[in-house]
């Protein structure tokens, strides 16, 4: 009897059915753990899309569970034969044309607390539904739409494999519904036989240590109070946004309050410092516009759109994937 | 118009230069009048003859004729004197323009001043790398698709 069920269940697959989808908020919180206990290999195909520009990147992923990585790039050509493994908290960046390898730590301990923290401010602005099931590469997968509890958008769309619940694709849109943003996985296939030499490091590169971050927290009173100086805060926020997170780094000797807000898919980021430290949109190719009367000049790198302006007494930096619009309204408010 | 018109009016009305109410009685003298509108019409032939004369005789100016001329143009342009060139400058078609321009070009390149101010300046590209790296931690976000030790210009590594 059991030989039967079991042949039937394999039959159910094999005629492309699915098995029967969990409630969708669970399937979600299961596809974020999943890293942590699937191994697999493939290739990521990133594309961001701007209103001037659009960036695609492309790279051979290798993640054996739970926390060791190795990205090969394979496009754009730029980054052609570079690679970063991932080992734990550390990040290596392997620079072939500069033959030099870069270490990052990540000093955020707390970085399950806050993602777990992060989903409950997405199931509190989202409703999560399903919509009909499809396929990506050969995988049957779930696709779950997340809609903005405010304005009724879809915001997300994400593709979750139904065996492993492995996200394989996963596509962002704006405001006003175009596509921003996708991530798909193609060539999928689950192993456990990944070789330890695959995450050993290059011999012969000089190793450097990468940008210093401040120690990321999530006690945002705590990060304002250590800024230096008197920090100030946004007092418009789209709907559903709160603060999640900050830091202060100092760059260049200037302190930089960095503060995150987000509400679960879309994140914007306040920057400011009061040494009078402008931002240097010098490699940007920057528009002018103003913040609250405010001369300010904005960027765009893909679906980012980074806004830069000066009230006289301090610089600030408004950084996220929202309309300009939006970021204005938010820079505007940015008082005392 | 009550007398025949003189050959100097027939002209005038041919090259449209009559004044409107003359014309008008010349034109209505011409409908009545058969001996005039003869005389017209010898006079519209023989300057339209003329005409296709000019057309079919007319020669580009030869290539060193027109040098000294140009040159001779050049040459007054630069003996302009600086109040004449002033006076030229400020015609508002090119004052304005220039006016916008240096708004702009001040307004552009109030980093640069920065910069030679010795005033620092933090990379945008430490606020976008810093954007991506913090958002990480938000669900089914990649944060940084390419860390930016690996970007080929020293931009990220200069907000260090």
């Amino acid at each position: 009897m059991a030989r039967n069920s079991g042949l039937l269940l394999l039959a159910a697959v094999l005629m492309g059915g699915t098995p029967a989808p969990p409630p969708p908020a669970d399937l979600l919180r299961d596809a974020m753990n999943a890293p942590e206990r699937i191994s697999y290999v493939g290739e990521v195909q990133v594309l961001r899309i701007g209103a001037e520009r659009s960036d695609a990147t492309i790279y051979r992923i290798e993640h054996r569970a739970p926390d060791r990585t190795r990205r090969w790039y394979v496009a754009p050509q730029d980054l052609y034969g570079d690679s970063v493994i991932t080992r734990g908290s550390t990040t290596y960046s392997i620079d072939v044309k500069r033959e030099r390898l870069v270490i990052s730590q990540d000093e955020d301990a707390d970085e399950q607390i806050a993602a777990r923290s992060n989903f409950g401010i997405l199931m509190a602005n989202y409703n999560a539904v399903y919509a009909p099931d499809e396929t990506v590469s050969g995988r049957a997968v779930y696709v779950v739409l997340l809609n903005n509890k405010y304005t009724g958008q879809t915001t997300m769309r994400v593709h979750i494999d139904a065996q492993t619940h492995l996200v394989l694709e996963r596509q962002q849109y704006g405001s006003n519904g175009s596509l921003i943003a996708q991530t798909r996985m193609e060539q999928i296939r689950y192993t456990n036989a990944i070789p330890t030499a695959v995450f050993e490091l290059p011999a012969g590169l000089n190793r450097v240590n990468g940008a210093a971050r401040g120690q990321e927290s999530t006690d945002i009173a705590h990060v304002i109070s250590s800024a230096g100086f008197t920090a100030q805060v946004p007092k418009y926020l789209p709907e559903g946004f709160s603060p999640i997170a900050g830091d202060v780094v100092s760059i260049q000797d200037v302190p930089t309050l960095h503060l995150i807000y987000s509400d679960g898919i879309r994140t914007v980021s306040l920057f400011q410092n009061e040494k009078n430290a402008a931002a240097d949109l010098s490699h940007y190719h920057a528009i002018a516009t103003t913040v609250a009367e405010h001369p300010a000049r904005y960027v765009e790198e893909g679906p980012t759109t980074l806004v830069a302006w000066s009230d006289g007494n301090r610089h600030f930096a408004l950084v996220g994937d929202l309309s300009l619009t939006e970021l204005e309204k938010i820079g505007a408010s940015v008082l005392p | 118009m009550k007398s025949h018109p003189s050959q100097e009016q027939l002209i005038d009305y041919l090259h449209g230069e009559l004044a409107p109410g003359e014309d008008a009685a010349f034109l209505l003298h011409l409908e009545g009048c058969d001996d005039c509108r003869g005389r017209y019409e010898d006079e519209a032939h023989l300057t339209e003859s003329l005409r296709s004369f000019a057309r079919s005789t007319e020669r580009e100016l030869p290539a060193g004729v027109r040098a000294v001329i140009w040159s001779a143009v050049e040459s007054s342009h630069r003996e302009l004197g600086w109040a004449q060139r002033l006076a030229a400058w400020l015609r508002p078609a090119v004052a304005i323009p220039v006016a916008a321009t240096l708004v702009v070009a001040a307004f552009v390149g109030y980093d640069s001043v920065a910069h030679r101010s010795g005033a620092p300046t933090i990379d945008a590209a430490y606020y976008l790398d810093d954007h991506a790296a913090l958002t990480s931690a938000v669900p089914f976000n990649e944060g940084n698709t390419v860390p930016a030790a690996l970007f080929t210009t020293e931009s990220a590594d200069g907000a260090q």
